[in-house]
Parts: C-alpha cells; structure tokens; sequence
C-alpha cells in the first residue's frame, strides 16, 4: 500500500514534469510558405516547382496533374489533325470526344489541364507574392514568374474563354475570385504586361526555362491573337528574335530528336528515367492505357503528303501494328524503343521499356516564329507579297525542300504552311481561330465525317467540377 | 367433399368482394367531380420553366466581305431561327449567309426550348467592301532648306554629329538655299525624324546632290534611312536602307537626281540620315513617295 502511494507520487511527478519542452516544439523540420522564401535561392526552387506543374505527372493517375502532357487531347485532337486510332462514334470515352466534337462538361481530360494550368499560375504566384521577403535584386525571378503566369493564361483563355483572375495567392476566403469569369480582354491585360517584363528582365540563357526570345516569341503570338491584333508590335516581337542570330531552322527531323537544337527557343523539358513524360506512349499503338489516341487523319495525312516536301517522312509513318486498317501515327514523338517502325510486327527493341520518353515538348521553335513574321506582315489582309515575309515564308519551304520561289502569299498558303509545318504540336486549333477559318474549317471536316461540330464547340467548356463547387457563381460557355 | 364445397364458396365470395371494391375505386378515382380532387388542375405540380432560352449569336466575316457565319451562344435552347434580314433565312445551330450586296442588314436569332418558351436576338450587320487603305506619306520638314539657317533646326542631332551648313552658291543647290556637308573633318550630318509610315510599303526618297571637288580624293555621300537613334554606335543596326554616291562616278559639274528605295517595315517612323566622306557635297530637294 505504502509503495503504491510512492509509486503513484513518482509517476505522477514524471508526467508532469516532462511533458513541458514536448508540447511546445520548435519546428526545426517543418517549412511553411509563410516563412520558407527569404534567398533568391529559395525563390528559384519555388519557380523550377512552377515548371514542374507544367510538365505534370508522369503517370496515368486520374487524380493526379498531367499539365502539358494532356493538352495534345484537347488541341490537336480537336483540330481536324489528329484522332483516336479507331474512330468510334458512341465512342462516351474522354479520349473519344474531342474528335467528334462532343465533349461533355464532365470529361476528366479537360478538368485536368484546367486543374493543371492553374496550379502553373498559383505557383507563379507564391514566387510573385514573396519577392518581397527577398532583399536580393529578384528582377529575373520576377521576370520568369510572369513568363511562367503568362503562358498559362494564354493557353487557357484560348482553351475556355473568360477566365477566373487569379493574380496572386487565393485565401481561402476569396471564392468571388476563384470563380467569377471576367472578360478575355482582363486576361489578354495581364498575359500582355507580364510577358513586357519578362521580356525585358530576362536573357537568353535557357530553352527549357524562360528566356527573352521566349517571352519575344510568345508575346508575338499574343499580339496576333488580341481581338484587335496588334500586327506591328508582333512583327518587331518576331524580328528581334530573327536578327537575334542564336536561332535557324536545323534538318527538319532534328528537330524533334536532337533536344535543344538551333531552332528551340521553349520547351518544357523531360528525361526518360526520372521525368518521362506519357504522350509519347500514347501516341503509340496500346503501348499506354490507350489503344492509341493521337492518330493523323486522313485530311492531314493528304496534307502532308502533298504540300508538305520531305516533312511529311518525318512527321507520321503508317501504325505497322494495326493490320485491320490503314492508320497513321504521329512521327515527332517516339518514345524509347522505338525502332522507328521498321518491323512488322512492330517491336521495341531497344529498351524494355517503350512506355518511358524523355522527348522534350516544344513549346515554340523558330520556324514558329518565321510564320508569324508572315502573319504580322500580312496584318488582317487577304495576301502579301512584302519582301521579308517572302524571305521568312521561303526558309521554312527550303528546308522542306520545297525550293520554288515563292512570290506572293495568301493567308490560306499560311494556314497550309503551319499546318504542315507544325503538324501534331498543338497550334492548328489556334491558328484556325486566330486566322479566321475555324468555323468554315472545321465545319466542313466535320460534315465530311459525320460529326457535330459547332461554333459553340471552339471553346471547351468550363469543368463541371468547378461549376458545382461555385455554388453558382460561375457560368458555362454556350453550347454545353 | 364438404371442405371443397365451402372452400369455394369462401374463395367466390371473397373475389365478389374484391371485383366489387376495384370497380368502386376505379369509379371513384375516375370521376372528376369527386370535391377531393377539385384543385388538383393538370399542371398544378409541375415545374416553371427555371431556365428560359436566352439568345446570343456572334458575327464571323468568311473568306471576303460578303460570306458571314454567326456563331450561336444561346444557351437552354434547341430550335432555332435564323433571319438575315436579307430575306434568307436558316434553321440550324449556327448560322451562315453569303450577301449579294452591300448594306445594313438586321439578324435576327429566335431561340426556342421544348415548352415553347422563346428569345430573340438582333444584331445589325454593315456589309461593306473594305478599302484599301492608301499609304501614308510622311511629311518631311524644310526638305529644300529654302529658309536659311532657320532652315537647319529640324535636321539636326548633335549627337550624331554637328549640323549642316547651309549653301546660297549658284549651281549648288535649287530654291534659296541648300544643304552643304564641307570638306572632311568637321563631322557634320543631318537627321530627321519623319513619320507616319504604313508599316511594310516600299517608299522612294528622292533629293538631289553634287560633289566639289576640293580634295584629291573621292568623295562620298551616304544617304539612309534609320529606325530612330541617338547613338553613333547603332547606325549600322538600325538602318533600314541606304545608298552611297561616288564623286567619280557623280562627276562634280552638275546637281543630278539621286533615290533611295527602301521598305518601312514594321516602322511608323523613320529618319532621313546623310552624311560625307573625303570631300564635299551638297544635298537639296527632299521628297518621298509610295511606289506601293
């Protein structure tokens, strides 16, 4: 009994005694966003995570970002260029709507990269918001920020229209901003100034991070896609990359399969072991989940094969596993292991592995840039034949190996030219809008193949996700 | 046999029963003048129409002025009318009408859902052939320095190089006065700025020049034309064309006519530059024109 008494005392006294460092720790492990950025050091890290939102996940993981890595899904595969392998129209699959025409409001594909790129932005935004707490000069990582914000409102405002303005970090007390859609042309301000400092904080040092041609390139773009282009403005944009002299068109397989050749001026880089991207695999023949998505289509096909000169060899090659039909896959991308279709039945030879690809994503490669000095030349009119848009316009043909003189170009010629030029990376949507011919385009690929498409159609329409979270705040695009 | 007996009468009696029950229930039910059911009008739970039709289209100016495709933004609807106030008219998602003339017209979209509920839209079209627009010319300030040295103010840029004189000599220049670029040594330049120009359009400029022969060596004259600077070491760079004059080729004895075609590019405005070299000349007469 005694000892008891001593026994419940001791341990009694033990408790309370030590527990009192123990519940007050300082956190000597744990980092939080509000005291993580004092270096420019540590800002950089926040903006090599912001490129990590682009290049997204690497994996099949619904629930997980796939960034840049699904946006041929809702780009190309929207265009007229390119479909799932075998066409299906009850096809209900995500993969199996854009084709048609059809997307519902519910298809993952189009939530993710809505979720994705604005994870972009929200990571642009952390560095943005904590240049402040930095006392080093940070006018290059603000410069790379608003590149990084830039490129993602561009690609979404041409995707969904009015767009939620998110131009630093949401609390959570802010769902006004979060999903209350204001006007393109609020956008278009933002993309537009961001990109003017970016361009003027930043050199040319990388190609797969931000650079002044970058920003040069990618402002240009902008300038031709205002509702009233600025045509001009993008001609200098275009020019002071042209007489820059670091950038030339290279051997046109090259540049798809030297990475960082001449000719890149952005991509989002991957690595095969450690950073493999997907849609590679995709575009292959069941070597992803799918049985194939990406696959040229017959229009394209014909395209290349007549006005495209030596492009059209490296740009698709018949699927030498699929026997049933004859069907056409993308040539740009393959990934490791492929042998380049010389057997058949195809095999992947080279690796064990034909899922991995480190091929980069070209974001903007000089020849880009030489079409849009044409488009700037042209400047809203039907044809031209200025000098040095016939200059810029013939270089892109010789290296095709399309050597006839070009003497005067009309806007149709263009369309033909990036068309076959940039053929499965993702601009053929945004050049049919930006120049005009979308829906008289589109509208007759469409008849011709039995689909519905209609003007409603050239804006995806806003996630359902987001609609149902807004509790009403925010509106669906027509049509859906 | 007993028990088969009144189990039939059982079940016979209970189906009269049941028979008798469905025929009063299907009589009842079935009356309307039943006071239970007076207010139960056919329509009385179903819903309002929560999301009427509204209608919106967009215009979209095809291939030339007169082809259009109208874009439908209308939302909770599923027919649609399409006027073009032309006398056509469409029954399709979208709309698409090709003019056969000139003048305002007035679209008008009617969108209906399935209870007949509608909502129209209008908008007005004005179908012109764009013009052309002309080149600009851009207006050159004392371009026969006819003002003496009044006349030197607008061609100078000290930090180009030091200004112009200016010349009365007969035989050296046309008007009053001329420029004049001495011998060598001095350094002297003239540069305007002049604008507007129509970006990417072939211009002229026209002057007329002499060479004096004052050294043993031959003489030069450059005339440009520059994207607007003020610094010497970006001449090069930013000269958008130019021309060099020969004193042997020129001969010393006459004022001649020299031109300068150039492309504005993506320029509104651009400078007159010239200068010389070895020996001197004379510059007059300044005109520039549009060759598109």
């Amino acid at each position: 009994m005694k000892y008891r008494t001593y026994i419940a005392i001791l341990l009694i006294g033990v408790l309370v005694t030590s527990c009192s460092d123990f519940l007050e720790p300082e956190p000597s492990s744990a980092l939080t966003s509000n005291n993580y950025y004092t270096t420019s050091a540590e800002l950089e890290s926040a903006l090599i995570g912001a490129y990590d939102a682009i290049q997204g996940v690497g994996d099949f993981d619904k629930d997980e970002n796939h960034g840049v890595q699904y946006e041929f899904y809702i780009t190309e595969m929207r265009s007229g260029n390119t479909a799932t392998k075998i066409a299906d129209p009850d096809d209900f699959s995500d993969a199996g709507q854009f084709e048609s025409f059809n997307v519902l409001p519910i298809n993952g594909l189009v939530g993710n990269y809505y979720d994705s790129y604005y994870e972009v932005i929200y990571r642009a935004n952390v560095v943005l918001d904590n240049l402040g707490n930095v006392s080093d000069d940070t006018s290059s990582i603000e410069a790379e920020a608003k590149f990084i914000r830039a490129y993602a409102y561009f690609n979404l405002v041409r995707l969904f229209g009015d767009l939620p303005y998110v131009d630093h970090v949401l609390s959570p007390l802010e769902k006004e901003a979060q999903f209350t859609r204001v006007d393109t042309s609020i956008i278009y301000d933002l993309i537009v100034s961001d990109l003017i400092t970016a361009e003027a904080g930043l050199d040319n040092t990388y190609k797969t991070r931000a650079s002044k041609a970058a920003a040069q390139g990618l402002l240009a773009k902008v300038y031709l896609t205002l509702e009233n282009p600025e045509y001009a403005k993008a001609q200098i944009m275009c020019e002071k990359i042209i007489n820059d002299g670091s950038f030339g068109l290279v051997d046109f397989n090259d540049v798809f399969y030297q990475e960082l050749n001449q000719e890149i001026i952005f991509a989002v880089g991957f690595n095969s072991l450690n950073d493999s991207q997907t849609f590679s695999s995709q575009f292959m023949n069941s070597v992803g989940p799918s049985s194939g998505v990406n696959y040229a289509t017959y229009d394209l096909v014909d395209d290349l094969n007549e006005f495209g000169g030596i492009r059209a060899q490296y740009s698709f090659r018949q699927d030498p596993n699929h026997l049933t039909s004859v069907r056409y896959q993308c040539a740009k991308y393959f990934p490791d292991g492929d042998d380049g279709g010389t057997t058949n039945p195809h095999t992947f030879d080279i690796s064990p592995n034909p899922r991995l690809a480190g091929n980069d994503w070209i974001v903007l490669r000089y020849a880009d840039v030489l079409l849009m000095h044409v488009e700037a030349i042209m400047a809203g009119a039907n044809e031209t034949n200025v000098g040095a848009a016939l200059t810029s316009f013939q270089q892109v043909r010789d290296r095709a190996g399309l050597t006839d003189a070009v003497t005067e170009i009309s806007l149709d010629d263009l369309l033909l030219e990036r068309r076959v030029e940039l053929a499965f990376e993702n601009h053929r949507l945004f050049d049919l809008i930006r120049l005009g011919r979308a829906e008289s385009t589109l509208s007759a690929y469409s008849v011709a193949n039995g689909f519905g498409f209609t003007a409603s159609d050239l804006l995806l329409p806003i996630p359902q996700n987001e609609v149902n979270l807004s509790d009403g705040l925010m509106t669906q695009n027509p049509g859906y | 046999m007993k028990n088969i007996n009144r189990l039939e009468k059982f079940v016979s009696q209970k189906l009269m029963i049941i028979v008798l029950l469905i025929t009063c229930s299907v009589t009842v039910a079935c009356d309307p003048s039943i006071d239970s059911l007076a207010f139960d009008l056919p329509d009385a739970n179903s819903q309002e129409d929560l999301t009427p039709p509204s209608a919106l289209f967009s215009i979209i100016e095809g291939n030339d002025y007169l082809t259009y495709s109208f874009s439908n933004q209308s939302v909770s609807a599923t027919m649609y009318l399409w006027e073009y106030g032309d006398g056509n008219s469409s029954t399709g998602v979208d709309g698409a009408n090709i003019y056969s003339e000139e003048g305002t017209y007035t679209i008008t979209l009617t969108a209906t859902d399935n209870l007949g509920v509608s909502s129209t839209y209008t908008a007005e079209l004005v179908v012109v052939e764009p013009e052309i627009p002309p080149t600009l010319i851009p207006v050159i300030l004392e371009p026969g320095f006819d003002n003496g040295n009044d006349s030197r103010d607008v061609w100078r840029n000290s930090s180009l190089g030091g200004v112009i004189q200016i010349t009365g000599s007969s035989g050296y220049h046309e008007g009053n006065n001329g420029a004049k670029l001495p011998d060598p040594g001095s350094d002297r330049i003239g540069y305007q700025l002049i604008s507007e120009f129509t970006p990417n359009k072939t211009y002229s400029l026209t002057f007329k020049y002499r060479f004096k022969n004052d050294t043993d060596d031959n003489g030069l004259l450059h005339v440009s034309m520059l994207t607007e600077t003020n610094d010497p070491a970006d001449i090069a760079a930013n000269t958008v064309g130019a021309i060099t004059f020969s004193e042997d080729v020129a001969g010393v004895d006459d004022l001649i006519s020299g031109t300068l075609v150039f492309n504005s590019g993506a320029n509104s405005s651009l400078a007159i530059f010239f200068y010389n070299e070895f020996d001197e000349s004379y510059i007059d007469s300044f005109e520039i024109e549009a060759l598109d």
